[in-house]
């Protein structure tokens, strides 16, 4: 009778386990931080938020360069975000290492490669750019008019397709922004898979300890 | 409220491993055999009810159930909070491994505490009794362990009072559920088995 009783407790017991998975199958998400950057034009954007979506106001962002030594130090705003530009990088060809920290002692990561932010650069080039162009068809002014049109021509070419590739970038940064986004919270989702697993490691302690305990004796 | 990695000192973390450590083993000979099945259930339980998210304000919270637990387990609960929070830690990046002495302390002290306290009034026979202890006890557990997260905090070093405030506050709401949750979880127990109560069952040494 006594093995009953014990046996209608456990099934309540699970009971109320199972039903916490049930209410938590979609993404359960729950206690921890995140953060994530991504460069947008000139600067590079960090947004902070909590498991749920809850953007983490009013926290403390340090960005880390490739040694550890702390570069540049900041707070979000009302919506979680923190900018810097890149222009105030010492260098532009490391990753940075960037960190939140929240209220109640809660740290997140992000590493951000040197590679997506380079595609940037450029920008300071194509006024290179502008300068030597007007000097050439200066210098082709003195030559025949269709010889100017074939001078110049490569020029302004070359020029477009610099322009087309930035724009490019930019559209390309733009659509996977929100790609990235996702991607970063589904990697870091809780998943029903996980909570059964980590029931059953459970399970396979009290299996062993109770093992070990019927040999002992 | 699992502290992550990097945010405490070495002194807080060292202290809190070795006080869990002393508690674990006190918990460890205190089980017997046949309450192993029910140590594992609450670990359970614990394990689960992180993911359980209450949004409040600027911050958001889960549900613990460090009351529940010591009031079934007593000592018992400091094992089982262990291994939960370890695979916490393991599986869903929850609080640290160098945490883990200090978050186990914040969880599982409350629960024995809370236990002491009241655990003669919650094995009375008067409903209005062992529902309000009930209740208090789910809800002080939280509390304690809101208050212990501050201290651990403060002890690093950083000036977090406005943060102290701010943890009692967010843990409200949780107070009020998990008292209700403690309620309820008691008033089954006492239908159906009541004898857990009596005698703390995980520490029984006669069956």
């Amino acid at each position: 009778m006594r093995h009953e009783k014990i046996i209608k407790v456990i099934c309540l017991l699970s009971a109320f386990i199972m039903v916490d998975i049930i209410f938590n199958v979609s993404p359960a998400f729950a206690h921890k931080v995140n953060i994530f950057a991504y460069v947008e034009g000139a600067k590079i954007m960090t947004e902070s938020y909590f498991n749920d979506g809850a953007p983490c106001k009013d926290s403390i962002i340090q960005v880390f360069d490739q040694e550890g030594k702390e570069i540049l130090k900041g707070q979000t705003d009302i919506k979680g975000i923190f900018s810097f530009d890149i222009a105030s990088l010492p260098q532009k060809d490391m990753d940075l290492t960037i960190v939140l920290t929240a209220s109640l002692g809660h740290k997140a990561k992000y590493t951000l490669k040197a590679t997506e932010f380079d595609a940037m650069i450029p920008q300071k080039d194509s006024s290179d750019y502008n300068t030597t162009k007007t000097i050439d068809v200066k210098k082709a002014d003195d030559n025949i008019r269709h010889a100017d049109v074939k001078a110049s021509t490569p020029l302004e070419t070359e020029q477009v397709q610099k322009v087309i590739e930035e724009s490019v970038e930019n559209a390309v940064e733009k659509s996977t922004k929100s790609l990235k986004r996702a991607f970063v919270q589904m990697e870091k989702r809780v998943r029903f898979s996980d909570i059964i697993g980590g029931i059953g490691y459970i399970f396979g302690i009290m299996g062993l300890i109770l093992f070990f305990k019927r040999r002992n004796k | 409220m699992h502290i992550s990695e990097g945010v405490l000192s070495a002194p807080v973390l060292i202290t809190g491993a070795v006080m869990t450590t002393i508690c674990v083993i006190i918990g460890l000979k205190k089980t017997n055999e046949k309450s192993i099945p029910l140590v594992a259930i609450l670990s359970s339980a614990f394990f689960v009810a992180s993911l359980i998210h209450v949004p409040i304000g600027p911050s958001s919270t889960h549900l613990i159930l460090n009351g529940i637990c010591g009031l079934l387990l007593g000592w018992a609960a400091f094992p089982a909070i262990l291994v939960a929070l370890f695979f916490q830690a393991i599986i869903f990046q929850f609080g640290g491994l160098t945490t883990l002495g200090v978050n186990t302390y914040i969880m599982a002290f409350p629960s024995i505490l809370c236990y002491y306290l009241f655990i003669f009034f919650v094995k009375s026979e008067k409903k209005w009794v062992w529902v309000t202890a009930a209740f208090f006890c789910g809800a002080l557990s939280i509390l304690m362990s809101g208050i212990l997260v501050a201290l651990a905090l403060i002890s690093t070093g950083e000036i977090f009072t406005q943060a102290s405030k701010m943890v009692i506050i967010i843990h409200l709401p949780i107070m009020i559920i998990e008292g209700i949750i403690t309620g309820f979880c008691i008033a089954f127990i006492k239908k159906v088995k009541p004898e857990i109560l009596e005698v703390l069952y995980a520490t029984r040494k006669d069956h």
